[in-house]
């Protein structure tokens, strides 16, 4: 906590308002903190964006660059058209979408019930839950469970297994939790019942939380692939995540192969990992806008 | 004496059917979660049993035999190691050493990022500390050994002021620290989206009533910020305390080398390596799982009892 | 508390209730074979030489693949989740072999291959040119298919752990010596060179090992390639605590603070050494120049280096004859072997007849050009002389001239017996120029076995197969944990007197002493 203290000595401005637009010395000291924080965030990035477009023959000789000293897009030709990756592709927008949705139903459900107060066996409930997120059977009987289900090699055993994540449940209780409890006395005198209560008056209100953990699904669907490994053999189901880790440890990997192993080029890899992040790079921006939508609701109701 | 007369209209017993008529949509909307828990979480749970046996694959869980010592034996082998209790060490320092730093780290993003007044500025900043967390620790992992290594950015710039190269990577405590600030590069920015999300829940009249009482930039984040989030960051920190025994596999075996397992081996980059670089029989990697378990579950009751006792709202 | 103890005895409850599912084992059908590989890469089986396979035998073929990064996991699980495919394979080596091949044989996880081979005379002749054969057998029986690499017959096969230089710096720099072959004092007087004209100045090594294969300067010191060593008693100890072991170290231990090997060979990441090599940042690399490992480093410093002649690309992966302090070349240990291919004991027994009758025509004559070439009359044709020739309509050449692969099956599933040694000289995906040069310096290493110069590392069969229970736990991690500490003690990070109790701590101790105790009997 001591660079936070710090900060007490740095001058500040006497009658700082949140609606006053003037920018004080503390406003450039935040910005420059911030500027410099993402300059180092940027900067690898930047690097793995300069291989990605160098040649082969560029990078292997000066794999430091500050500058492109030529530019090739062959890299993301052959990204573009490699099939593996747009299979990947395929299926990891089916567990974004699909996966992402299940999550968040039942683990907003799951949160709502769990935040309300008295109902019977609740706390039997939450223990029973609680255990679970540090008692595990481990590897070996779930991998009975999954090819009892039938769900081995199926697509859906990279989503019917994680419908609720406890973490995220846990915060949205907390967030329930945290709303003003008269509402729920107010609808229960105009005679609602639990389940319109939470559609009509909490659920709305969740919104930025619910955006927050809707994110947190989508971006963990987006990089799943644990499950696809242990479980998944056609290749066709193999999402992308899984794709492109199969092809990073290739590029490195000196293993003793025959002549039929692809030695992917540091380049090449570089494009694909620009390939799986820049979407989620992209949607991210747009949940943003949740946050302040949320925040607006939040102001007119709070 | 006579209790058994009065009849307690308050006692849950009493009023059973009542009570659960009247909870029936929660109940209804907790039924999906029991399911789910009870297929996916505690039927497999009946595999802890393997820790106490000697795991025959053909035989499956049930029909292994038990493991010599009445069952006790895996454990035996696990804490006669002297190995184990080292690497039990560097997890615990490692772990304990993260939940903070990466606490304060996202909390300090968090507070920064909830300062600055140009809308388009914070907008982008945000965005882009978000980045990193879209990697996976493959890539962060050779991004740190090609920043840090001996033909690495830094060493140029060490060589070209004439100096020596210095061999960072196998220096165990230079090594911790990677460690640390490659933990808070990739996930501080990500992990403060849940701060500022609760950030942005917190009324703007409490702000306009503290800028009316002539309250300074500190004073508001003290009095009004802070305590406003107090809530998801106990809850938060709560639950990273059950993470202390696992300390980051991922990242830990994507950045490691022999010259630091003298600080850097944790138990799971341990049992990885005996259960697949050694081929060890799968009880071992079980016993340990189970120590874990217990051991990280004692801990977090204690912290959530803790929690409770200085009255915050603990989890269980 | 109470809360607590209400969840663990529902736990107990639920433990009874779902114990069953261990109970049911997987379905076998048997008109279809399921195979998974970790070499068949990105092949999925759909091609007409597999559809042809099938309908010769009668029989579909599914097949998939272990991912690189995972197979262990991926293998392991399988055999734990009792959801092994009908034939997998699996990389044993007799470091791994005694904890999992024995384990699952026992356990009864894997099948035996039928005592009497003769019905598959290719098979059985393949299985029989492996050294050592007897010694993989159980109880007499055989449960896999060791996946050979070297066998016998016209092919290279030493597998050349050794080497790789530029042949055109120590031509610049004058300490270049005829046919590449240099003594040991030649050979440090070249490394000693690299680094005063090259290294001092930037961002250069003299000398790197591979990943895996460091310190390699032990190897003309040491006895044993691994872990055991036999002393002039003829007992057995730790080949790390040896005298010409410490000796070689001590030399590693002084490249290393002279700089000569600059480059931080801990580095956790594979391909970073093979990366400094391909960018000509490396004078001297040690590498297993196995055919495609040395095609691809010739491909990747042509794709480095633009324009570059077929001299100059030789004389930048030219590979070194380097004669040990006694004077004679030395070659790390040569595995007959490095991968099994095993049978699920779920099969039938109709169903291993008829794998093992694919396997035996993929190894006959007939199937094994299927595999090299294709069809014949459509992939390739054969004059009266018996010259094949490849069609344009079955083959197509990319930009530079080369072969195309096309997914031949038979090819793919010929890799569950062995993975194409057999075939490399005629086999259109090999590079020529590499074989050649790699079938050259074969013969030569060949003549000098002969002449009695060539010292090979190889671990006495007795003690690499001997299979007691501390050994058979053990013996992975001890070649882990040792390799880690003579890491440590290169680079400093440990002493000597620690080095040396690492090596022969309490689990070598036990170990040995059971291994001297099994060899007395």
């Amino acid at each position: 906590m001591r660079k936070f203290e710090n900060l007490s000595y740095l001058p500040l401005r006497p009658k700082g308002s949140t609606f006053d637009r003037r920018i004080g010395p503390m406003d450039w000291v935040i910005f420059a903190i911030l500027l410099f924080y993402a300059i180092i965030i940027i900067y690898p990035f930047y690097n793995a964006l300069l291989i990605s477009i160098s040649p082969e023959s560029v990078y292997l000789n000066t794999p430091f660059l500050l500058y492109p000293k030529e530019i090739t897009w062959d890299n993301y030709a052959t990204v573009f058209s490699s099939a593996s990756l747009w299979s990947g592709v395929r299926v990891t927008l089916l567990l974004l979408f699909a996966g992402t949705a299940y999550q968040l139903f039942f683990t907003v459900i799951t949160g709502y019930a769990l935040s309300r107060n008295k109902w019977v066996g609740k706390n039997f409930v939450m223990n029973m839950i609680l255990v679970t997120m540090f008692f595990g059977g481990g590897l070996i009987p779930y991998y009975y469970l999954i090819k009892n289900l039938g769900l081995y090699n199926q697509i859906w055993v990279m989503i019917i297994p994680g419908a609720i994540d406890t973490y995220n449940m846990l915060l949205m209780r907390n967030y329930f939790a945290s709303l003003p409890p008269d509402l729920e006395e107010s609808a229960k005198i105009d005679g609602a019942n639990d389940i319109q209560i939470f559609f009509k008056v909490y659920l709305p209100m969740a919104l930025p939380m619910l955006a927050t953990i809707g994110l947190f699904f989508a971006v963990g669907n987006w990089n799943s692939w644990y499950n696809a490994m242990l479980f998944i053999e056609n290749p066709s189901y193999k999402p992308l995540q899984l794709v492109l880790r199969e092809m990073i440890t290739t590029s490195s990997s000196s293993m003793e192969t025959l002549g039929q192993k692809v030695v992917y080029s540091e380049g090449l890899t570089m494009a694909s990992v620009f390939f799986s992040i820049v979407p989620m790079m992209m949607f991210y921006p747009f949940l943003q806008k949740f946050f302040v939508k949320g925040l607006v609701v939040g102001a007119i109701k709070g | 004496m006579n209790k058994k007369l009065i009849i307690d209209r308050n006692s849950p017993l009493n009023d059973f059917g009542g009570r659960v008529k009247k909870s029936r949509y929660l109940i209804l909307m907790i039924i999906p979660a029991i399911i789910y828990y009870l297929v996916f979480c505690y039927a497999p749970m009946y595999g802890i049993l393997i820790a106490f046996k000697r795991y025959l694959p053909k035989q499956g869980i049930m029909g292994s035999p038990w493991a010599e010592m009445s069952g006790f034996g895996n454990f035996y082998t696990i804490f006669q190691d002297p190995y184990f209790w080292k690497v039990l060490r560097n997890t615990v320092i490692i772990g304990v050493c993260k939940i903070f730093i990466s606490f304060i780290a996202a909390l300090l993003v968090a507070l920064l990022i909830n300062e600055i007044r140009l809308r388009f500025f914070k907008k982008t900043v945000q965005t882009i500390v978000t980045f990193p967390h879209f990697l996976s620790w493959v890539i962060v992992g050779g991004l740190v050994a090609n920043i840090f290594g001996t033909s690495g950015i830094i060493n140029d710039v060490i060589a070209s002021t004439g100096a020596e190269r210095v061999q960072f990577l196998a220096n165990g405590k230079v090594f911790l620290s990677l460690i640390f600030g490659s933990d808070v590069w990739k996930e501080a920015g990500w992990s403060s989206i849940i701060y500022l999300a609760t950030m942005a829940g917190i009324s703007p009249e409490l702000y306009e009533a503290a800028d009316i009482d002539g309250a300074t930039r500190l004073q508001k984040i003290w009095h009004i910020t802070l305590p406003a989030i107090k809530p998801t960051a106990i809850l938060l920190l709560i639950l990273s305390v059950g993470g202390i025994l696992s300390a980051g596999f991922d990242q830990i075996f994507n950045m490691y080398n022999p010259l630091v397992y003298d600080v850097a081996d944790i138990i799971d980059t341990y049992i990885y390596r005996s259960t697949f670089r050694e081929w060890q029989p799968a009880e071992i990697g079980a016993a340990v799982g189970l120590f874990k378990s217990v051991v990280s579950f004692i801990l977090v009751i204690i912290v959530d009892r803790i929690a409770k006792l200085s009255g915050e709202r603990g989890i269980i | 508390m109470k809360k607590i103890v209400l969840i663990l005895l529902t736990l107990t409850l639920l433990f009874g209730l779902f114990a069953g599912f261990t109970a049911c084992g997987p379905k076998d059908d048997e008109g279809t074979i399921t195979i998974r590989n970790l070499y068949f890469n990105d092949w999925n089986g759909d091609d007409a030489y597999t559809a042809f396979l099938e309908e010769k035998f009668g029989v579909k073929i599914k097949t998939s693949t272990y991912s690189w990064a995972d197979w262990d996991q991926q293998v392991a699980s399988a055999i734990n989740g009792g959801n092994v495919t009908d034939v997998f394979q699996a990389d044993i080596d007799s470091y791994n072999f005694a904890n999992s091949y024995r384990f699952w044989a026992e356990d009864g996880d894997i099948r035996a291959l039928p005592s009497d081979l003769s019905a598959w005379p290719n098979l059985k002749k393949l299985i029989e040119s492996v050294n050592d054969i007897e010694k993989l057998k159980i109880n007499g029986k055989l449960y896999g298919i060791p996946v050979a690499k070297n066998i016998k017959g016209g092919e290279p096969d030493f597998t050349p752990f050794t080497y790789v230089y530029r042949r055109d710096w120590a031509k610049q720099y004058g300490v270049y010596k005829e046919n590449d072959i240099y003594t040991w004092e030649e050979f440090n007087t070249l490394l000693q060179t690299f680094y005063n004209k090259k290294c001092k100045s930037g961002d250069f090594y003299a000398l790197v090992d591979v990943e895996w294969g460091f310190p390699s300067v032990v190897n003309f010191y040491k006895d044993a390639p691994h872990c055991f060593a036999i002393d002039g008693s003829g007992k057995v100890v730790s080949n790390y605590g040896t005298d010409p072991y410490l000796s070689g170290l001590t030399l590693a231990k002084s490249f290393v603070s002279n700089k000569i090997y600059g480059y931080e060979q801990y580095s956790s990441n594979e391909g970073d050494a093979n990366k400094k090599y391909y960018g000509g940042r490396v004078g001297v690399f040690y590498e297993n120049l196995s055919l495609s490992n040395y095609s691809t480093l010739r491909t990747k410093i042509q794709e480095a280096n633009r324009n570059l002649s077929q001299d100059a690309l030789d004389d930048m992966t030219a590979i070194m004859k380097v004669k040990g302090p006694d004077g004679k070349f030395a070659l790390e240990g040569q595995e007959d072997w490095f991968s099994m291919t095993f049978f699920s004991s779920h099969i039938s027994d109709e169903k291993m007849k008829k794998i093992l009758d694919i396997m035996d025509y993929l190894l006959s004559e007939e199937g094994t050009m299927l595999a090299a070439y294709g069809f014949e009359d459509y992939d390739y044709t054969v004059d009266a002389l018996g010259n094949v020739s490849l069609t344009e309509a079955g083959w197509e050449k990319d930009s530079t001239g080369r072969y195309i692969d096309k997914y031949n099956g038979a090819k793919y599933l010929r890799y569950m017996c062995t993975l194409g040694y057999d075939m490399t000289s005629y086999d259109p995906m090999t590079d020529q120029k590499s074989y050649e040069i790699l079938a050259n310096w074969t013969e030569f290493m060949k003549e000098q076995q002969a002449a009695g110069n060539l010292r090979v590392l190889n671990e006495d069969p007795a003690v690499k197969w001997l299979n007691t229970a501390n050994k058979a736990r053990s013996a992975g991690k001890l070649l882990e944990d040792a390799n880690a500490a003579v890491m440590q003690y290169c680079y400093g990070s440990i002493t000597l007197d620690k080095y040396k109790a690492a090596v022969n701590d309490s689990t070598w101790q036990k170990v040995l002493k059971e291994i001297n105790e099994a060899l007395a009997n």
